[in-house]
């Protein structure tokens, strides 16, 4: 499942950036598991033209990304299904 | 047969052959002999008689006719078509499959021939240990790969040039990237000191 956010968000320091958004993405989704993701983000830093993509994985073994705008299925053994609740779009954005 | 042989004053048939005695040693071509020719002009054999060949006009090149013959005609050399476009991207993932770097995307079109695709790229982690992959894709499939672990880029940019060879029409090119360990993150780092481009030299 695919959550995309474009926010006027801008920064000097991509990596302070990425570290901030991380942080609170870990709170909300990270999941304990050895060896295996259930979910990935990806922020493209443009300023005041940030894009921010959630995956949360619906299946094991397919991992999800983007290309030109259109959702990439690829078999990953390291993938597993998102497991915990999902939270709506207002709610993820409101959470950064 | 010698030059001057049997005591007569008829010339007798020779080859100019430097290795016979009176065979009227090796013919000198160095400023003496002489031909009805043009400035320029190139002799060579139709297999009976010496032809001359006329000079042809700059940039010609000497070529094989059709009858096997020599002759000038349009020079077949390399072309170049350069297309050259600079790319910036600053870009950050957690994602352990391949993901598409926003803003790394490139589509070259060719007429003819091969195209040289050049990419430069920076990218680094914010943990050592950790592998980051990067790859170039034509089309959708993978044409160049690298890897990058270890202390570094642990924070510290890394920086790399891919450079390859295709011939396909129109191709797009993008840049994917990946982590190994999903809790960690890496980056790409567009902008204007290390930037990231993508170069396509044709060659025709």
């Amino acid at each position: 499942m695919k959550f995309k956010f474009i926010k006027k968000l801008s920064c000097d320091n991509p990596m302070q950036c990425t570290e901030r958004i991380n942080k609170i993405f870990n709170e909300q989704f990270g999941e304990n598991i050895e060896g295996a993701a259930t979910w990935h983000f990806s922020i493209y830093h443009e300023n005041n033209n940030h894009t921010i993509w959630v995956f949360f994985y619906d299946k094991n073994g397919e991992h999800e990304s983007e290309r030109h705008g259109m959702t990439v299925i690829q078999k990953l053994e390291t993938v597993r299904k998102f497991t915990k609740p999902i939270l709506t779009e207002k709610e993820i954005e409101n959470l950064f | 047969m010698g030059f001057s042989g049997g005591g007569s004053n008829v010339l007798k048939p020779h080859k100019h052959d430097g290795t016979v005695v009176q065979d009227g040693g090796p013919l000198d071509f160095d400023n003496i002999t002489q031909a009805d020719l043009t400035a320029g002009d190139v002799v060579f054999s139709d297999g009976v008689h010496l032809q001359r060949l006329p000079i042809g006009t700059p940039s010609q090149g000497l070529q094989v006719s059709g009858a096997n013959l020599p002759a000038w005609a349009a020079a077949g050399g390399a072309s170049f078509n350069n297309q050259s476009t600079n790319l910036a991207s600053t870009f950050s993932t957690s994602s352990t499959g391949f993901t598409g770097v926003t803003g790394l995307t490139h589509t070259g079109t060719q007429a003819s021939g091969y195209s040289n695709v050049t990419f430069v790229g920076s990218v680094s982690a914010n943990d050592a240990g950790h592998v980051i992959e990067a790859r170039i894709t034509k089309d959708g499939a993978k044409i160049v790969q690298a890897t990058y672990e270890g202390t570094e880029p642990q924070n510290g940019y890394k920086n790399f040039v891919h450079t390859f060879w295709v011939t396909s029409d129109t191709v797009d090119f993008d840049f994917d990237v990946l982590i190994s360990n999903g809790a960690y993150i890496m980056y790409v780092q567009g902008g204007a000191t290390i930037g990231s481009s993508f170069s396509l030299m044709e060659v025709s």
